[in-house]
């Protein structure tokens, strides 16, 4: 398990455990959150994938703000192409669409509001 | 007398030994005392100062935001364009700064700045393309985001403009 693997994992697992808060970013298919002063943006990037929907990237921004890790899952346009970039497995494609739909219910704060929902149906 | 003082000559030694030493420590708890008490005041000073100079800072950040904000509302992009890395520099600068027991708040900062970032990512794809309203009011409501951080940062620190005094 490589570092890019343990990272994943322990968003992850901070996210289901709540002690991870995501919120909106600038643009509507991507979150953000921190931890201590470094922070991680998960992108939908299917509109920019040669290969349709279903498509995604996290970016890792250190100290000063600045993007010092991208990981995309295929090849996606717009992000940087130059020989360091990784590209995700199989296995951490299927990760970032995981965390990627976690951070957006996170976000949106879906439960509480599905929980609202069926409270005000049952009354 | 001179008998007395002869005969117990060892006994008033250190019955007077006794005595300076008292007088010695009382003087050095005093002295400790005074010492402290001025090294709490350079402290005192000291945090007065930062807490100026940080006040000072979030208005300065929070002042650039909204010149931002106009500048993108005048669709003048490039020139927001270079108003972005100053206003992550000053926002890495505060968080730095940032009390340890405001951590949720400092969270918040963060990723404040990682909006800025992606703000800059955004308007730079577009550079020389016109910038939908929709897609400028989301990155607006970004910078929302970071200014109202900035702001509760500068209330939870007590600092007279806090965001209902603010005009």
């Amino acid at each position: 398990m490589n570092d890019l693997d343990k990272a994943l994992d322990g968003l992850m697992r901070r996210t289901t455990d709540g002690k991870l808060q995501w919120v909106r970013s600038v643009a509507s298919n991507e979150f953000v959150a921190s931890i201590d002063s470094i922070s991680v943006i998960i992108r939908d990037t299917s509109e920019r994938s040669v290969f349709g929907s279903g498509h995604h990237q996290l970016a890792i921004l250190g100290d000063s703000g600045d993007v010092v890790e991208v990981l995309p899952d295929f090849f996606t346009f717009g992000s940087p192409e130059t020989s360091d970039v990784r590209r995700a497995t199989p296995e951490q494609a299927r990760q970032l669409a995981q965390l990627y739909n976690m951070a957006r219910r996170s976000a949106l704060n879906t439960e509480a509001t599905l929980g609202k929902l069926v409270k005000a149906l049952e009354s | 007398m001179i008998e007395f003082v002869a005969a117990n000559w060892g006994g008033l030694v250190s019955v007077l030994g006794v005595i300076v030493s008292s007088a010695g420590l009382g003087w050095a708890i005093i002295a400790a005392r005074r010492a402290r008490s001025a090294s709490q005041a350079a402290q005192e000073a000291r945090d007065y100062f930062a807490r100026q100079l940080q006040a000072a800072d979030l208005e300065r950040a929070i002042a650039l935001i909204q010149r931002i904000k106009d500048l993108h509302n005048g669709d003048r992009w490039q020139t927001a364009m270079e108003q972005y890395q100053p206003l992550r520099a000053m926002l890495a600068d505060i968080i730095a700064r940032c009390p340890e027991s405001q951590s949720e708040l400092s969270a918040k900062l963060n990723n404040a700045r990682a909006l800025v970032t992606r703000t800059e990512d955004l308007v730079g794809e577009r550079a020389g393309q016109a910038i939908e309203n929709t897609e400028r009011s989301e990155i607006n409501q970004g910078l929302n985001l970071v200014q109202s951080a900035l702001e509760e940062l500068s209330s939870a620190l007590g600092f007279v403009n806090s965001p209902g005094e603010r005009k």
